[in-house]
This record gives C-alpha cells, structure tokens and sequence, in this order.
C-alpha cells in the first residue's frame, strides 16, 4: 500500500495521557471552593471548582470560574455542559478530550471564557478541545484563547479538531491567539461556523478554519484577522477525492491573512484547494498574503464565486489578489483594482493601512465594522445559492461579516477586539 | 546412467634429474574430476611405506625425500571413490601429479549428527539437496566466497526462486521467497530462529550478514513436521563454520569503492555530539528539555572524497584435547561507503473524470552511507564419546550505519502546486546513525543412546536490537511562484528522534529419533517439541524544534529564513518529550510446538509424514492514547500443521519428489497493536494496527523432479501450488460514514500462487554453467477505492511476487593455474513493489538486468588474488504506476580487490 507522506504535515494530534479515572463532578465537601449556585440546580452540576483531570461529565454552572489542572475526558456516553458566564482557567498544557458531547452555551450578554491561567499568556498555552471521536460540538458564544499546546507525541494541537462525522455548530465564538488552527475538522461532518471572531491566531503555521476530507455546511460573517496561514482553507485530500468537501463560504471579513509562515507557504484570505468545491460570495478580503486562491487541483467545475471584495494597501499583494497560475479569475461582481494599490478602501471604522506581518495582537484601533459611506455596503449577492441549507442565514445585500440587515441570522455581533 | 565406475586420472608427468640426489618429490594436487575444485583433507599414501600426506585446503600435498622406486599411491577422500596410482621416481625427481577423484554413488541417507558432509563445498551441497525429505537448494561457502557478493542477501538472490525486497536506501533486504512477501518466510540460525532488530516486524536483515562466515546458506521450500511451521515461502537457514575436523586458518582482506563516488562527493556530519538517550531520559523526571540540549554539530553536512570500503576477515578451526574439543574463531568485518541518487513520487487521478494518473509529491533525494557490519562466530565442541557431543555456539553480529540524506520535496498537487516546476519545495537534511545488533547464544547436544535411538536438544538465548539515538532532519521550505521567481528559504522546524528496541528470545528444544532397519528398509520415527518465549520492548522519544514564537526584540516573529545550523534558533515545542508514542510498545510471544513423524525408506522410495501443533500466545500493551481506547491485549490459538511427502528414485541418482505441507503466518508484533497515533493529520494517512488480525494458514503442494548426474552438477525441475487463508496485507480501509480513511494490516480473501521453478549446474571440463529460472502466479483481492471513493476487489498479484527471474553464471575454473572467473547474470522480471490506494494503480517494478563478474588466482603457495565487481550494468530500480514514473534508484557499480591466505 503506497502511503501518501508529504513532508508538510503538521500532526493535530488528539491526544490522552493515561488518566487515572477519578469522579471529579461528585460533591466535594471538604472544598471550600463552590460554584455559584444560582437556581435551581442542576442535578449534574459540577460543584467542585478545581477539576485535576480525569473523566468529567454533567454542567459547568453559570457565573463561576473553574480551574482545571489535569487532562479532562468526556466519556462517549457523557456530556459535559457549560452555562453562560463561566469561566474556565486552564493551568498547564492540558487539554480537553470529547467522546461524547460538549455543549459551551455562552450568550451575548454571559459569554463564556475559556483560558490559560497563565497572566501574560502565549500561544500554545493548553491543549484545546480534541473531539476527535466526539457524538456532538456545540460552542456558542465562547471565548476560545491562548490554546495549542504540545499533544503527547509532540505535535500543536488545534483549538478545536473534529474527525468524526458529527454536527459541528460554532457561532458567535471568539478564537485568540492559538498555536496552529483554530477549528480542524477532518471528516463529513455538517459544520455550522457563523459569526465566529479570529483574532491573531497560528504563531508561524495555522489556518483558522481548515475543512478536510468531505465537510459540508457553511462558513459566514465571521471575522478572520491576522492568522499565520489561511484565513479560511477548503480541502478534500491530495490523495483521496471522496467524499468531496463541499461549502458554502459567504459574507466573512478575512484582513492579513498568511504572512507569519512566510513567503513559502504565503497563506490565502480563502483558498479551494485539492478536489474540493465551494460558492465563494461576499467576503472581504483585505490585505491577505494571497485573497482568494480557487487551486488549479480545485474541483474548478463546480466551484462559484463571485462579488467579492478586494483591498490591498501594498504593491506587492496585489498581484496576488487572484494569484496567477492559479483557477480563479476576476468576476463580474468582484469589487477589484487590478492596477491600483490601495483602491477600493472599503472604510473600516479603524484601520491602518501599514501591514505588519509580525503583528499577532490586534492593534486596539482596528474594527473591521463598515463606516456608513463604505463602497461594500450594498454590493453583496443575494441570490439563489444552489444546494445552500434552509437553517443557514442568507446572503447579505452587503460585502463582509459586519453587515446592515442582522436579522435571520446575518451579520456578526461581535464588537471590535475580544 | 551408471557410470560411478568412471574413472578419470590425469597425470602430467614433468621429470627433472640432478645428479647428486638419491631421492625424489612428489608435488601435486587433487581435485574433483567434475567440477575442479581442489579437495582438500584428502589424504595420500604410499603403500607399505610411512609416507603419507594431508593435502591442503586447496587440495595441494607435498612429499619429499622419497627413495627412488616403483611406488602405488592410494589417494582417499570423503565421499568418494578411493583411487590407487602406480608411480616411478627417480633420484632427484620432483614428480607432478594431478590427480582427480569421482564422487561415490551413495545411498539416499539424511546427514546424521555425526555425518562428515562438508558443508563448505558445493559438492556437500547437492549431498543436502538430495539425502534431504525436504526440497531444499543449498549454496555453499566456497560458491558464496568465489562470487561477487559479500553480503547474504545478496548470496541469496542467486538462488533460486529469491528475490530481494530492500528499503529505498538499499540497507533494509528482506527475502522474498517464491513469491511471497518477507511476513512468509522465516530467518533461522543453524536451523533456530533468530530475534529481530527490527522495531516493528519478525525479519532479520540480510543485508548485515556477511557472507563469509557462513558455511552454507540452505532455503527450505517444503517443511517436515519437525521444522517451525511459519515458512509459507519458505524457511532460509543461514549454517555458520561449525564441527572443524581439522585444523584450518584463513584470512581475508579487500579493498573497494563505488563509482557513484567516482563523480559525487560523500557527505558526512559529525557524529561526535550524538547523545545515546533523549534529553528527558538522560535527565531526572519533570525535566523540561531546552533549546540548548540539541547538538548543532550532526546537523552540520559537509562534502569529502569518499574513503574506500573495505573488508577483513580470518577463521581459525583447530581440535584440543586428543581431538575432543572441537575450536571455531571466524570474524568478518566490513566497512562500505555507498550512496544512491534516487527520485520518488505518488500517482494519483486528477479530479477529472478520465481516472488518468498524474504524478504528486515529487521527491528528489540523494543518501550517502557508512556502513559496518561485523559478524562473529565462535563454536565449541567437546565429544565427550562416540555417542555423546555437546556443543556451545555464538554468533554475534553488529552493524552500525551513518547516513546523510538529503530531501528535495515538491507537492505538485494541492496547496501552492500547479505542476512540474513551480510550487512549494521543502528540502530536507537528514543525519541518522544506527546500531543493531544480533546475538544468538545455544547450547546443544546429540546422544546416541543405542543403534536405535537417538537424541538430541538445544537451548538458545537470543537478544537483537536497535538503537537509533537522535535522527535528526531540518525541514525548509521554499516556493517557485508561477513567474519562475524563487522566494527565500524559510526554516521549518527540525524534529529529533530518539528510537530503541530490544528483543528477546529464550528457546528449549528437544528431538527424539527411533530407527529400525529391516532388510534394506528402515523406520524412522520421531518426535519433540520446541518451547519459546519472546519478547520486544519498543521506546521511541520525539522533539519537535519550532522557529521562536518571538524574535530578538521581543515582539511576534514570522517564520525565518533558513541561513544554516549555526545561525538557527528554535524553541523546544514540546519539552516533556512523547509521552504517548506508537512506537512505544511492549509485546511478547511464547509458543508451544509438539511434533510426531514418520518415515520409511525403502531401496527405491521413501516416505513420511506427521502431525506439528503449533500454539501461540502473544501479548501487546501501549500507554492510552484516548480514554477507553485498548492498551492491552493478545491472541491465543492453536494450529494443527501435517505435513507429508514421497520421493521416488526414477533411476540412478534421479528422483521425483512429492511434497504436502500446511504452513501458519503469524502477524507482526506490532501489527496488532490497534492503536496508530495521530488520528488526524493534514495529508497522508494514519497508520493503525489491528488486533482482530487472524494469521494466515497456508496449504502447499510441491512436485519437484531432481538428477544428480555427477560431482555438483545438478537439475531440478519443479511446480508449485499454494492456497493462503486470511493472508495479511497493508491496505487502505475507512472512510467509511465519513470517518478517516487509515492505512491498517488487514486479512484478505483467499490467495493462490502458482509457480514453476527449474535449476541446474552443468560443467564442460574447465566451463561450467550454473543457473536458475522461476516464474510465479499469484492472485489476491482486496479492497481498493475507485477515485469516486467505491470500493472494488480487483485480482491482482501478492505484494512483492516477480513474474520471471533467470539467474545465469558462467563459470570457468582452471585448476591447474589455480584461477577462477564466475560472470553473473541475473534478470528479474516485473514485480508489484506496492499496491496503490486506488484500483489499478499499483506500483510495479520494471524488469530488471543486472550482471557481476567476480574472479580469482592463486598467486603463490597460500595466497589468492580475488576482485568482485558488482552492477556493472549500472541497472536502476524503477517503479511505474501506469506509465508514471514513481521510484528510481540509481547506485552504480561497486569494485572490489582482495587477497585471501588460506592455511
């Protein structure tokens, strides 16, 4: 059997140490730790507020902080359930294993935050959520900061890696800081990722989203800054072409993408790559290393993009806009300056047009949200998208994630920064 | 056919007299009247006199100061026909006599414990092929010196049905019999298994034994119920300098070069800074390893001339004790500098709809290696009576390898790649070193307890391992944009590996043996057993060495340029080392064999046959990976393997010979541990084991007609059939409901492989021709993917099966001027190398010539000039895939000069 090495894979390891099993989520009355227990009660709660490892089932309560210094495993039978406001502080490079299912239900007003406990964190801190061989994902309205860490076979860990064919539902969640990617999944799972924040992520290698081998689902209005590789990466496999990957990739701001991994391996704003298929409309692309990559090893045929928006600032990126060589061609609907470096400034309520790729921590001014005289505003596309799903919200009268009409589902809510 | 009454005597008579001498000499040489060779040990009287001599190894004897007279000779050797000469001398004669014997006709007669045979002579070697129940070829140390290999397993591949499966870098060689992968065929050392170094599978590399110290290499293509059944291919037993009768001393030495070398230069590194054990295993517990405690100097490549190989060897046998303490001492050691320049690719349909393949993953990569091999014998045996021996064996063999290898890595498909010449190259630089070792230590003995009833037993302890202290590879990365302009280099990460495994083997084994003659019938019964416990113990340490996170100045950095090992700066990504690894296990085997034959000899036919259980036991364990997944397990089973065979003298020294054996495959040790590490990574597939693997068992028929016309001129002309339940492939398999698709040893359906095999040796005074030619049929179906991802059965071969291969040497021996050339041809024919994830893309291997010339001349009393010369052709490997050129192997043709002293 001929294996397929190619020298350039970063291993996302999902991995566990061989914990010794411990019912963390009993009662524990000698601590004087305790979640704030507002009512009523679950009857799962998880009480004690310091979890060092081992198997974890039943809900994190609302209000409290948690510490956790040990590897924890949700069981495949288990679910672990954290309510708005939590707050998990992670001490060490532990990490997070689901079998069954992990339900973070953050809300706009008490999102929850999950982090390292480290007070000047760096990335790669912990060891994210490895649901490898989870039942069922749910993040929403969850930060998501400072995780990567080493996998005990040495390699980064993604923030979040799926391979089972499960639902993958990430909306309105915030991804910063993290060693390599933030969202993996590597299998025909339905993914969900709306209005999501990426924020400086990768430290020299990490694409914030990177679908695999047969994902279906949607990616829209979510905000991709400043990450090591692509912003938004679309692949099936070099190797094997079924079951195809195959999304809907709309209305998301991706600004300075894929410069920290160098001229080598530039990263794309959006790249269809490797035997997959997607419809590409109404994203923003400012100032990416590449902006919209569709390869030429793309499922091309099948492959629909138009009305998107192009900004460089820089002499060198724009001939990158559409990278020669490559399938991608400019559209009818497209908003780009082939000729012009800096044409088409779509007005961010904060910007500096300097592009510095070393930059991994959003400088406080940026907010990608639209001035009211911005040219994005009303260009999108806004018909029929074949095979787009009934639950996904539509497709914006507006370029970008931050867009005029938020009902149905559109636009991302988050204010700038994290 | 009869003609052992044939009687050759040569005599070149050169008379010299001088007048002041009243006696004469006597100089000569005795050789075999068939194939030339010169016999030594055989011993030459004059009748009614004392005088008398031993000749020497190469067969010369000397005798002086022999008063002049009429004289009769008697010339007697073992095994063949005492041969009697009428002389004349005269005063002050020096008589030149060459003298030659033939070969008795003897009975068909299994070599008993205390036969003479000599196993060092070709001649012993068809004595084996033809007493034996079992079809066996034999190559004998003398044919094995004089060729122009060195190593076993390139002995090995002259033989006859044998092909050698090697690893991309040539220093992995594996036997592939008949066929049948290297997982068919067992490794044994004077008859007993051997513990592999390997990490993962039961093999014993070929490639680091070298051939000198090797009495004869004997291949087993059918099995008796008193031989370990795991031989589907068959069985190569590797006979080491054993039961000196005399008193012998030889030495050897060469010199030689590649001529890859001719127009490249070598590339080293140092090895001085390599530390044996990884930071945290050299450091107490909870140590964080620092960016400080990887050396720069074993990633530091430069270029030099490179030195010439050379080899070295003696072995010493003498007798103690008035003949009862029996002393080997052979040693072997080889130092080789070689390389290879080589290109390597996958094959893969592009996403249109024709399936057409197009090449990916293009690698272009040169290594250049050291490697030293030594091989140790040494034997004891004290004959305690007539009846009663006991014997006290080692064999010790070390090999230590350097290799640079340098990557050029060019994804054509996927991220960044738009074909030939443009995209992403990462390239490579790679240091490794490596130590492996066998030891096989046994304690043996055979009693003749009475005329019937014999016994014998050994006990052997046998370790062999691995160690491969910190394989180091710095990865970079550069990208041809499609204008043709080269960005910089940047620097990728450099990984570290530390990698050791032990095996260990004890084994206890005891054979009874009942003989009854009746008239010129006789019985033979038999039975025994076999005990052994194995066990393996794998460690593998990885580091992962990333570019820092931040730069001189505080602030995030971008990936860096590449500006050399000096200048490079990195942080220790994961300081604690793996604590999970799947490469770490632990596994162990213990077998219980039991064995009953019988066999009955008649004046013109034989037959036997019998019953072998074979019950195995084998354990695994790995530290958890994920929570609830298996850390422990085993299998347990028990097979009942009859074997039986018939062989039937068609006339003189001609017979046909019918074979039925049942075989077992056991699987890998590491094959069942189900755990394979990383479940997910960006491209390429993981690699999982499976503990449900069944072992395969195997039904063979062999036919096989053999004449033994005279000396070791030989035919055998034969055809087997056998039927493989559960064979074991590595396959693709998942993917199915969406989950990944993992690469995993899984049992396919039934497998046939079919063949003819014919061999032959066959002398024209000084010419001679020797000479193989095996075809092979095998079917096997198993699953592969359609590119829309169907799964499909198509029949194909057995991984690893050559349809033709012709071996062909032309000898010519001239005894006389003591001079020999052998030129080796060898053409093998196309073979699956490897089956490909998608039907009908396969990796086959393209036909291959390759010829050797290798000769010698004795240059003095004692002394012989040798030279060998080996792929003169400079024939490639190459592997195609439907057209698509995916593996070419380029090493060019190797010298050898050498001289040999033998006493």
């Amino acid at each position: 059997m001929k294996i397929n090495t190619i020298k350039k894979t970063t291993g996302f390891h999902v991995v566990s140490l061989f914990v010794s099993a411990g019912l963390l989520f009993a009662a524990c009355s000698k601590s004087s730790n305790s979640a704030n227990t507002g009512t009523p009660l679950p009857v799962n709660a998880i009480r004690s507020t310091s979890l060092t490892g081992g198997n974890v089932k039943g809900t994190m309560l609302t209000d409290s902080t948690y510490t956790v210094s040990g590897d924890i495993t949700v069981l495949p039978t288990d679910t672990l359930t954290i309510q708005p406001g939590t707050t998990i502080k992670v001490s060490g490079n532990h990490k997070f294993t689901i079998q069954g299912i992990i339900a973070s239900l953050g809300t706009q007003a008490k999102p929850i935050t999950i982090t390292t406990q480290d007070a000047n964190p760096q990335p790669g801190e912990w060891g994210g959520f490895q649901c490898d061989s989870a039942k069922s994902v749910t993040f929403l309205w969850t930060k998501l900061l400072w995780a990567g860490g080493a996998d005990a076979s040495g390699g980064t860990t993604q923030t979040i890696a799926v391979s089972v064919p499960i639902p993958v539902d990430i909306e309105d969640c915030w991804f910063v800081g993290g060693q390599d990617n933030q969202i993996g999944v590597y299998s025909t799972s339905t993914v969900k990722i709306l209005r999501n924040s990426f924020y400086g992520n990768g430290t020299t290698d990490g694409d914030c989203i990177d679908f695999h081998s047969g994902v279906t689902g949607v990616v829209a209005y979510n905000v991709l800054w400043g990450s090591a590789g692509s912003a938004i990466k679309v692949f099936t496999s070099s190797t094997i072409q079924n079951p195809q990957t195959n999304v809907e990739v709309y209305n998301n701001t991706c600004v300075e993408s894929g410069f920290r991994r160098g001229a080598a391996e530039p990263g794309r704003g959006v790249l269809i790559d490797a035997f997959s298929q997607a419809r590409v409309y109404n994203n923003l692309l400012a100032n990416n290393y590449w902006s919209l990559d569709i390869t030429p090893t793309s499922d091309f045929a099948h492959t629909v993009y138009n009305n998107n928006y192009f900004y460089v600032t820089v002499d060198s990126l724009r001939q990158f806009m559409y990278p020669a060589g490559e399938k991608g061609t400019v559209q009818s609907g497209d908003i780009i300056n082939l000729t012009t470096t800096g044409a088409n400034d779509p007005k961010f309520v904060g910007y500096s047009t300097t592009v510095n790729p070393n930059n991994r921590i959003i400088p406080s001014n940026y907010d990608f949200h639209l001035q009211s005289n911005s040219p994005a505003l009303g260009k999108g596309y806004t018909g029929t998208v074949t095979g787009l799903p009934s639950w996904a919200p539509a497709l914006s009268s507006d370029i970008g994630a931050y867009v005029s009409d938020t009902t149905g589902g559109k636009g991302n809510r988050h204010a700038a920064g994290y | 056919m009869l003609h052992r009454n044939c009687f050759l005597l040569t005599i070149l008579l050169l008379s010299f007299c001088t007048a002041f001498t009243q006696t004469a000499t006597i100089k000569g040489n005795v050789f075999d009247a068939i194939t030339r060779d010169g016999l030594p040990g055989c011993n030459i009287m004059i009748n009614n006199t004392p005088y008398h001599k031993v000749a020497d190894t190469k067969g010369n004897f000397e005798l002086r100061n022999i008063p002049a007279g009429e004289y009769d000779l008697t010339i007697t050797n073992v095994g063949y026909t005492e041969t009697h000469r009428h002389i004349t001398l005269k005063a002050g004669q020096t008589l030149q006599l060459f003298l030659s014997l033939n070969q008795e006709g003897k009975a068909m007669e299994e070599v008993t414990v205390f036969g003479k045979a000599d196993r060092e002579k070709e001649t012993g070697s068809r004595d084996r092929e033809r007493s034996a129940s079992n079809m066996i070829n034999v190559i004998s140390s003398q044919a094995m010196v004089r060729s122009p290999d060195i190593s076993a397993a390139n002995v090995l591949q002259r033989m006859s049905g044998v092909t050698i499966q090697r690893s991309n870098g040539g220093d992995e060689a594996y036997a592939v019999i008949r066929g049948m992968e290297p997982r068919y065929s067992n490794t044994l050392l004077n008859g007993i298994k051997i513990a592999s170094p390997d990490n993962k599978s039961r093999y014993v590399q070929l490639g680091i034994v070298p051939s000198e110290i090797l009495s004869s290499i004997e291949i087993s293509k059918s099995l008796t119920p008193d031989m370990e059944g795991d031989a589907t291919g068959g069985t190569v037993n590797m006979v080491v300098k054993d039961a000196p009768d005399k008193t012998s001393f030889k030495a050897t030495a060469s010199i030689g070069y590649s001529g890859l070398f001719f127009d490249e230069k070598y590339v080293a590194f140092s090895t001085r800074d390599i530390q044996d054990k990884s930071p945290v295993q050299r450091n107490p517990p909870g140590y964080q390893a620092q960016p400080g405690d990887f050396s720069r100097s074993n990633l530091t490549f430069w270029s030099r001339q490179a030195l010439p190989s050379t080899t070295a060897g003696f072995s010493f046998t003498h007798r103690y004790l008035h003949d009862k303490l029996g002393f080997v001492l052979a040693d072997n050691l080889q130092n080789q500098y070689y390389g290879n320049i080589s290109f390597q690719a996958t094959a893969l349909p592009l996403n249109d709809t024709t399936g057409q393949l197009h090449p990916n993953d293009a690698n272009n990569f040169k290594e250049y290696t050291q490697q030293l091999n030594n091989g140790l014998v040494a034997h004891l045996d004290y004959v305690i009576n007539e009846k009663n021996k006991i014997n006290l064996d080692n064999f010790y063999l070390y090999s230590y390898l350097a290799q640079t290898r340098f990557d050029a890595n060019n994804i054509l498909i996927g991220t960044g790649g738009t074909g030939a010449g443009t995209g992403q190259v990462f390239n490579t630089y790679t240091s490794q070193t490596q130590h492996l070792f066998v030891e096989n230590l046994k304690l043996s003995g055979q009693h003749i307890l009475s005329p019937n009833f014999r016994f014998d037993w050994a006990g052997v302890y046998s370790t062999a391992g691995n160690r491969q202290p910190d394989v180091a590879s710095i990865n970079t990365v550069y990208l041809i944009q499609n204008n043709g302009v080269q960005t910089g280099t940047y620097f990728d990460g450099i990984s570290r590996t530390w990698q050791k495994n032990d095996d260990k083997e004890y084994s206890g084994i005891l054979n009874l043996d009942y003989r009854k003659r009746f008239g010129s019938n006789e019985l033979q019964i038999k039975a025994g057993g076999l005990y052994r416990y194995a066990s393996r113990n794998n460690v593998q340490d990885d580091y992962n060495l990333i570019p820092p996170a931040t730069n001189a100045n505080g602030t995030a950095a971008s990936k860096p340029l590449w500006t050399g090992i000096d200048n490079a700066q990195w942080d220790v990504f994961n300081p604690s080392g793996t604590t999970y690894n799947p490469n770490s296990y632990n596994a162990t085997e213990t077998i219980y064999d039991g064995y009953g034959a019988i066999r009955f000899k008649a004046l013109m036919w034989e037959a036997g046959g019998g019953l072998r259980v074979e019950h195995t036991n084998d354990t695994w364990n790995v530290l958890q990976y994920v929570a609830g997944e298996l850390i422990n397990g085993g299998q347990i089973y028990q097979e009942f393997l009859p074997s039986g065979y018939f062989k039937y003298e068609l006339a003189n020294r001609q017979y046909l010979h019918f074979s039925y054996y049942r075989s077992i495959t056991r699987p890998n040790y590491y094959e069942l541990v189900p755990t394979g590490g990383s479940p997910a990574v960006t491209t390429g597939f993981r690699t999982e084991g499976n503990d449900t693997l069944h072992h395969s068992l195997a039904d063979n028929l062999d036919i096989r007609y053999e004449w033994f016309p005279r000396g070791d001129e030989h035919l055998f002309i034969g055809a087997f059939y056998k039927h493989i339940v559960d064979p074991i492939e590595i396959q693709l398999t998942g993917g199915t409901n969406g989950g990944l698709y993992v690469v995993k040893p899984l049992n396919s359906h039934p497998a046939t492989n079919v063949g003819a095999e014919m061999s032959f040796t066959k002398y024209w005074g000084r010419f001679g021709v020797t000479g193989n030619y095996t075809y092979t049929h095998s079917t096997i179906s198993s699953d592969q993917k359609t590119p829309q991802a169907k799964d499909v059965f198509p029949t194909r071969p057995m991984q690893g099966q050559t349809d033709h291969i012709v071996n062909l040497s032309l000898l010519y021996k001239d005894t006389k001027h003591g001079s020999f050339v052998q030129v080796s041809y060898q053409y093998q024919g196309t073979t699956l190398a490897e089956t490909g994830q998608y039907a009908g893309a396969d990796y086959f291997q393209r036909p291959m010539n390759t010829l050797a010339v290798s000769g010698e001349k004795d240059i003095r009393k004692h002394f012989t000039m040798f030279a060998k010369a080996n792929n003169l052709l400079n024939t490639p490997v190459q592997q195609y895939v439907q057209g698509v050129l995916v593996l070419k192997n380029t090493y060019r043709a190797t010298y050898s000069l050498g001289i040999r002293y033998t006493y």
